[in-house]
């Protein structure tokens, strides 16, 4: 579905990345994985069109995407959930939400999407009035995944979703990215959190000093102990 | 005596108001400082000026050709000046439209001659007496003309979707152009919308001021001061920080002595930003 080969970017003419390549296959939860500056969020920038690419391929469905400015990645299908969430924080959470829906001209599908997320977070409903700026990291994190879902997206792009979130929220959180997964919609999660996003993804890739160090089905990199220790701090 | 001049308040305070809320809406979205402001009054007014002139149409009737030539030199003048020194360094970004100012005072100066110019004959003019008050029709045009413009203003901004977008921009752009808003297109428009409140201001303007190519440039002080005052940003804000400005201008002016109306505002400026440098309303 989506492929990223030996991709290199960074900001102004130093490249922060030099070399990542990963693949997703419709339907998977990947997970990519690795410490802080490793590059994860530059190369998430660079695949949904916030800064170019200096070398490399970016395909979706046989498609490049370099090139492509960010608004219109989320209308072929790829709907990103930024670090830091990134609400609009002074307007309402409904407002925020009817603007995850901006590429979307059916109004009844709009209708239809809203329903579903009031679904899956019923917090989103009973605070829907409520400027998004004075909500709990929890709820905003709630909130950023609702308005990432509104455009309908089949490839679900989230930045270090428990960053920032009271560990009892986390497993929720967590939980919620699951239930997304199962109603159809890949996912790709950029995490620092490696132990309980392998319990639940499919596929792995492990970044470090900008370039992909290793991958590997979830169980086996749960397994290595050595790439435990050198990449993800546990063990 | 006090209610006459609370009434001519009003009327200065419309317009700084109109000045102000061009000022914090660009400033709002893509944190430029809009020195034209005052400067895209002035060239309102010109284009009223000859509309009537040559087509014999009052300012009340040019009005809605005025905002949209002056929406379109918004957007010409964004993609001509303003969208090139977004993507230069700061000091370029703050200067660019004082510049912008000072080639449209001189340049209409070259084209139509620095002479004042007013417009002979309108289709409201003279005094309502209404007791307490003796209010002039023309200055009345001008405060309905200002409260219209801020009424569709907020419309604007709040109920349609390109408006909703603008507002998402300023308060964050990468998301917005996550969930798909073009933000380019949204600054052009902000930029657009700011020349036409300017637009509407001018031309109503020409009801009740002489003008000549510097007029613009006396406004700009107590536009800016309105926008610090409301705090920077925000639009209900900038409305009401106009609506003060207009106040004290007029009241040190009437109670005082008009030479203290710039030590008022200097004075009141410095207070704002030692106290409340977020304004009045600003959190």
């Amino acid at each position: 579905m989506l492929v990223v080969k030996d991709l290199v970017s960074g900001y102004s003419e130093t490249p922060v990345i030099h070399g990542i390549s990963f693949k997703v296959e419709k339907g998977q939860i990947v997970a990519i994985l690795g410490s802080n500056g490793a590059g994860k969020t530059t190369m998430l920038k660079t695949v949904t069109g916030v800064l170019p690419a200096m070398s490399g391929s970016i395909t979706y469905k046989g498609e490049s995407l370099i090139g492509v400015p960010s608004y219109k990645i989320v209308a072929k299908g790829i709907s990103m959930v930024p670090e830091g969430r990134h609400l609009f924080p002074k307007m309402s959470i409904y407002d925020n939400l009817k603007m995850g829906a901006y590429s979307i001209k059916d109004k009844e599908l709009i209708k239809k999407t809203l329903n579903t997320i009031y679904e899956i977070f019923p917090i989103l409903e009973e605070r829907k009035n409520q400027l998004a700026g004075t909500m709990s990291g929890g709820e905003q994190q709630m909130a950023a995944i609702g308005r990432a879902l509104m455009s309908n997206p089949e490839l679900l792009i989230l930045d270090e979703p428990s960053l920032g979130i009271m560990p009892k929220l986390v497993d929720e959180i967590f939980e919620f990215i699951k239930k997304i997964n199962k109603m159809g919609v890949t996912i790709v999660i950029i995490e620092q959190n490696a132990e309980k996003t392998l319990s639940f993804s499919d596929y792995a890739y492990v970044i470090a000093n900008g370039e992909t160090a290793i991958e590997g089905t979830a169980k086996e990199l749960m397994n290595n102990e050595e790439v435990q220790k050198a990449y993800l701090g546990m063990g | 005596m006090f209610a006459q001049v609370l009434y001519e308040g009003l009327t200065m305070g419309t317009i700084y108001a109109l000045l102000a809320m061009g000022i914090a809406l660009v400033w709002g979205v893509m944190n430029i400082l809009s020195f034209s402001q005052g400067e895209f009054m002035m060239v309102a007014m010109y284009i009223t000026f000859f509309i009537n002139k040559f087509m014999n149409w009052d300012p009340l009737m040019a009005m809605p050709v005025v905002i949209i030539v002056m929406f379109l030199l918004g957007l010409l003048i964004y993609n001509l000046i303003i969208a090139r020194a977004l993507r230069g360094p700061i000091l370029g970004q703050r200067l660019i439209t004082f510049a912008l100012s000072l080639v449209l005072v001189n340049g209409v100066t070259l084209l139509v001659g620095g002479q004042t110019k007013s417009i002979p004959h309108l289709l409201f003019s003279g005094d309502m007496n209404l007791g307490f008050i003796t209010a002039s029709k023309q200055k009345l045009v001008l405060i309905i003309t200002s409260l219209a413009v801020t009424g569709l203003l907020f419309f604007f901004m709040n109920w349609t979707k390109i408006g909703k977008a603008i507002r998402a921009t300023s308060q964050d752009k990468e998301a917005a152009g996550l969930v798909g808003i073009n933000t380019q297109v949204a600054y052009m428009v902000t930029f657009g919308l700011c020349a036409a409140i300017a637009g509407a201001g001018g031309c109503a303007m020409t009801y009740y001021y002489y003008f000549m190519p510097s007029i613009g440039t006396n406004f700009m002080i107590f536009g800016f001061i309105a926008v610090c005052l409301g705090g920077f940003g925000s639009i209900g804000g900038a409305f009401i920080g106009g609506l003060i400005m207009g106040m004290i201008d007029v009241f040190t002016g009437t109670y005082l002595s008009v030479a203290f109306k710039y030590l008022a505002v200097s004075v009141i400026f410095m207070l704002i930003v030692s106290f409340r440098p977020k304004g009045l309303f600003g959190r």
